[in-house]
């Protein structure tokens, strides 16, 4: 299906990027931070990679995102050379990103090489204030970081705190930030009093593995792996302890998020959405986490199921062997007991995959819809921008109003006074809209960016997990085959 | 429809090998086919005969589950039979299960997309299919196991249910009032305690008790638990429904081409996963669970032959002592003597009989758990190899896009 992207019309007079691209960093500690990489390290390789991007490459639209092409406000060169050559003015995230996603299309995606394990779960301390460490070890290429392997220990409050650094960051500026795991008091808890069962050792596993997925989509996110707090969290041996993490938890982030988007649509802002993708989008992403809810609880369906088959089968087995045992008829009774011997593995099988149903299709599937969540915000993010850029034009025209009225008034002395102060007033609201428009001009951008790279990786990520699931099944086949194969002449050696 | 004759093609030969039929051409039956009303099924009862004792060559009658019930009590009450094995019942037909599937699901409809609604109707009118040729099978295989038997298919009450072309219902009436039930529920409740009561002389009759008392409490285990893994497997299919209905749906939001023809990918390769799943789960329960129950019932018939060997026992053991007392009292010392002598020679006549059937009936046991198991590893390898074509075909596609 083919769209059109209507741009939006912008009351202002299209400005030069360069003044758009100094507020963003102006705006947000981030980008700012980041820029100082570019001067310090000569052999930093986004630097490289920018030298050769031509922001008006045509190859550039496809590559970002595979539906319509996106309405990009045009940034001249002239802009971009500026940039570099100051080192305070760059809107440094856009443009390495930019120039990632090329540099990452040209060679295949090796020259993003890093990968990150959470390993060795150990439980630390006792009782209420016992907590987890985890290892969490980096393998990378990256110039930006100092060595090319390296492993920290880090606790869940962590990872959270890591994930409120960078919505706070990042998310009102439209970036996906990519959510952390969920608090769970109970199987937490369980892990302190020192339960050492099957259940609490699976929810560490769960955990665990959750904490890996996370680190890996947050680092495979070219703007967010060259924040200063991935940086450190991944790198420095000491972190400093993310405080009150209840309220910063990713849960946490999303509630407020959630309730901000809430209060957004409570008023009654209808925005004028002239942007047909925009509109286009946000439906398909309510669609989407709509229908993943329900295949997410149907392969939570299906796990539950396969587990219960695991459990008939071994007590099948278990009855088959007692049967067997009763048996008089000699070889009978062999088989008998072969049989219970055969189903015995098969619920092991069974086992294994429910296992495989969890953690490769169901978790991605969790991933998936809190994913979708976040996307969400970021869009009620735009619509909030939009809003504050609407509110400041009212003020604009309130204080004009109030400037005209003060012109018609005829008290001279105090006149003058006034007309200077609604003059200044006017001035700064006038400044507050056209910051109002960047802004809404910058993340609508920036979202459509995201989107588009959001999209591309999560089709990459699904067909590599699915693949992985499929074999999976593939494998529990073939055992199958394997023990009915041998059991075979055990049941044609009945005389 | 192809699918519905190959299920009961299936059955059909299931059961046929279950036991030893003899197909003798004197007398074949058949239940060629049956009506479903309501919670009564009626069975249509087909004989071809050669046999003089039956007035026409070839007719049919219509039967209802109770006829039967009615003939197999009769059998069991009869004193010459007493020495046989009598084939087990047929149990009662049974549609709770899908009826009550049937019913979750129509309240579960809103929340399911047509297609999705509609294949989950499609399995369980075929659970419901497959429970109605089972119990027709079951009636078939009962009367079957009696017009094979030499001494059954020329009972006389066998032949009236064959035959009387009217409805049984009144003479059903009639058995009732004479036995009430009584011995029946006599046998059920007191066989355990009488036949581990007793002491046994006989060597092979001693083996018997021992195992065939714990050998049916072994089976009536295996047979729920089968019971239960089957059904287990019949949710996983299930869920392959669900699943592959869901990624259907999410086709329609328009996704990046290469997502979208993953996701059909996908869809396609759950919705042929769920039907192989389908047959494992029926294949296994049609090769063991039913094996399993059908031979629960028939130990327990085995069961109650040697209940009627150990009553007659004692019959012989009060004879026994009554004619001592005759004699010390000097009194009806010749009717004593030849109550004795009935006694004697009724449980010897039973013992003997019952040596020949319980021997024949091990025999028949190792041969259909043999042709079962057999049966059922080449289906499951099959069915296995079903799937992991599927799968691989699946993971080929996707890694080559």
């Amino acid at each position: 299906m083919a769209h059109k992207a209507k741009n939006h019309s912008s009351p202002s007079s299209p400005e030069p990027a360069s003044l758009q691209v100094e507020d963003v960093s102006a705006n947000s500690n981030g980008p700012k931070t980041a820029e100082i990489l570019i001067d310090d390290d000569q052999d930093d390789l986004f630097a490289e990679a920018t030298e050769e991007v031509s922001l008006d490459s045509p190859e550039r639209e496809p590559i970002l995102s595979d539906g319509p092409s996106p309405a990009i406000t045009p940034v001249t060169p002239t802009a971009l050379i500026s940039n570099r050559i100051e080192p305070k003015v760059i809107g440094v995230p856009s443009m390495f990103e930019r120039s990632l996603d090329e540099v990452e299309e040209e060679a295949g995606g090796d020259l993003f090489d890093i990968n990150i394990s959470v390993s060795d779960p150990e439980k630390v301390g006792d009782g209420m204030n016992a907590y987890m460490a985890y290892k969490v070890t980096t393998k990378t290429s990256l110039t930006i970081f100092n060595q090319s392997e390296f492993s920290v220990k880090r606790r869940f409050s962590d990872f959270l705190g890591l994930h409120s650094k960078l919505a706070s960051k990042y998310m009102h500026i439209g970036y996906i930030v990519p959510p952390a795991p969920e608090k769970s008091i109970v199987g937490m808890t369980k892990v302190k009093v020192g339960k050492e069962d099957l259940s609490s050792t699976e929810f560490v596993e769960k955990r665990r593995s959750a904490l890996e997925r996370y680190l890996m989509r947050t680092v495979k996110h070219p703007t967010l792996i060259q924040d200063p707090d991935v940086i450190q969290f991944l790198e420095s041996s000491e972190l400093p302890r993310a405080v009150s993490t209840q309220a910063l938890s990713g849960a946490g982030i999303l509630r407020m998020v959630n309730k901000a988007a809430d209060a957004v649509n409570k008023m009654t802002i209808k925005m004028n959405e002239s942007d047909a993708w925009f509109e286009e989008k946000q439906q398909q992403f309510e669609n989407l986490d709509q229908q993943l809810r329900k295949l997410h609880a149907s392969v939570e369906a299906l796990v539950c199921h396969r587990k219960e088959l695991s459990v008939n089968t071994a007590s099948f087995a278990r009855s088959a062997a007692m049967l067997g045992n009763s048996e008089d008829h000699t070889a009978l009774s062999r088989a008998l007991s072969q049989l219970a011997e055969v189903e015995e593995k098969i619920d092991q099988l069974h086992q294994e995959q429910a296992y495989a149903d969890f953690y490769l299709f169901s978790e991605l599937l969790g991933d998936y819809v809190r994913l979708i969540t976040a996307v969400k915000g970021v869009f009620d993010q735009r619509m909030k921008t939009w809003s504050k850029w609407q509110d400041a034009q009212v003020m604009l025209q309130k204080k004009r109003e109030a400037e005209a009225k003060l012109h018609l008034a005829n008290k001279p002395d105090k006149l003058q006074q006034a007309k200077d102060e609604i003059k200044e007033e006017i001035e700064e609201w006038e400044g507050k809209v056209q910051q109002g428009e960047r802004d809404f001009e910058q993340i609508s951008k920036t979202i459509r960016k995201e989107v588009g790279r959001f999209e591309k990786e999560r089709v990459k990520d699904f067909k590599v997990v699915i693949i992985k699931y499929l074999e999976s099944l593939v494998h529990t086949q073939q055992q199958l085959i394997k023990y009915w194969e041998a059991f075979l002449p055990e049941a044609k050696a009945i005389a | 429809m192809l699918k519905e004759g190959k299920l009961f093609f299936e059955i059909y030969l299931h059961f046929s090998l279950l036991v030893d039929l003899n197909n003798d051409a004197s007398l074949l039956i058949d239940i060629p086919d049956a009506l479903c009303e309501r919670d009564k099924v009626k069975f249509t009862v087909h004989t071809k005969t050669t046999l003089g004792t039956f007035q026409k060559p070839e007719f049919s009658v219509s039967r209802q589950h109770e006829d039967f019930i009615w003939l197999h009590d009769t059998l069991v009450e009869t004193e010459e039979y007493a020495g046989l094995i009598i084939p087990p019942a047929p149990p009662k037909p049974d549609f709770e299960s899908p009826r009550e599937k049937m019913h979750k699901l129509g309240e579960g409809e809103a929340s399911m997309t047509k297609e999705e609604y509609a294949k989950m109707k499609q399995e369980l009118e075929a659970e419901y299919l497959a429970v109605f040729k089972k119990t027709v099978q079951v009636h078939e295989i009962f009367l079957q196991r009696l017009s094979s038997h030499p001494v059954f298919s020329k009972d006389r009450n066998f032949q009236i249910f064959l035959e009387y072309d009217q409805d049984l219902s009144v003479r059903r009436k009639n058995a009732k009032e004479m036995f009430g039930g009584f011995f029946k529920n006599m046998v059920k409740t007191a066989d355990e305690v009488l036949i581990s009561g007793t002491k046994e002389v006989d060597e092979f009759f001693d083996q018997e008790k021992t195992f065939l008392l714990d050998y049916f409490s072994k089976i009536k285990d295996a047979t729920s638990k089968a019971e239960k893994m089957t059904r287990s497997h019949k949710n996983v299919a299930d869920d392959y429904i669900h699943v592959s209905a869901t990624l259907n749906t999410i086709l329609y939001i328009p996704l990046s081409i290469p997502l979208s023809r993953h996701l059909e990918k996908l869809a396609d390769l759950f919705e042929k996963l769920r039907k192989v799943e389908g047959r494992v789960a029926s294949d296994q329960e049609l090769k063991l669970t039913e094996l399993l129950r059908y031979y629960m019932r028939d130990i327990q018939a085995a069961k109650d032959l040697l209940y009627r060997r150990a009553r007659a026992l004692a019959d012989y053991e009060n004879a026994n002592k009554a004619l001592d007392k005759a004699r010390l009292k000097s009194k009806d010392v010749a009717q004593a003597q030849q109550h004795q002598q009935q006694c004697l020679q009724k449980f010897d006549t039973l013992s003997e009989s019952g040596k020949k059937e319980l021997t024949s009936f091990k025999g028949r046991r190792v041969l259909a758990f043999r042709k079962n198991l057999i049966e059922m590893a080449e289906l499951e390898i099959k069915h296995a190899k079903s799937n992991m074509a599927l799968l691989q075909g699946c993971v080929e596609l996707l890694k080559s896009n």
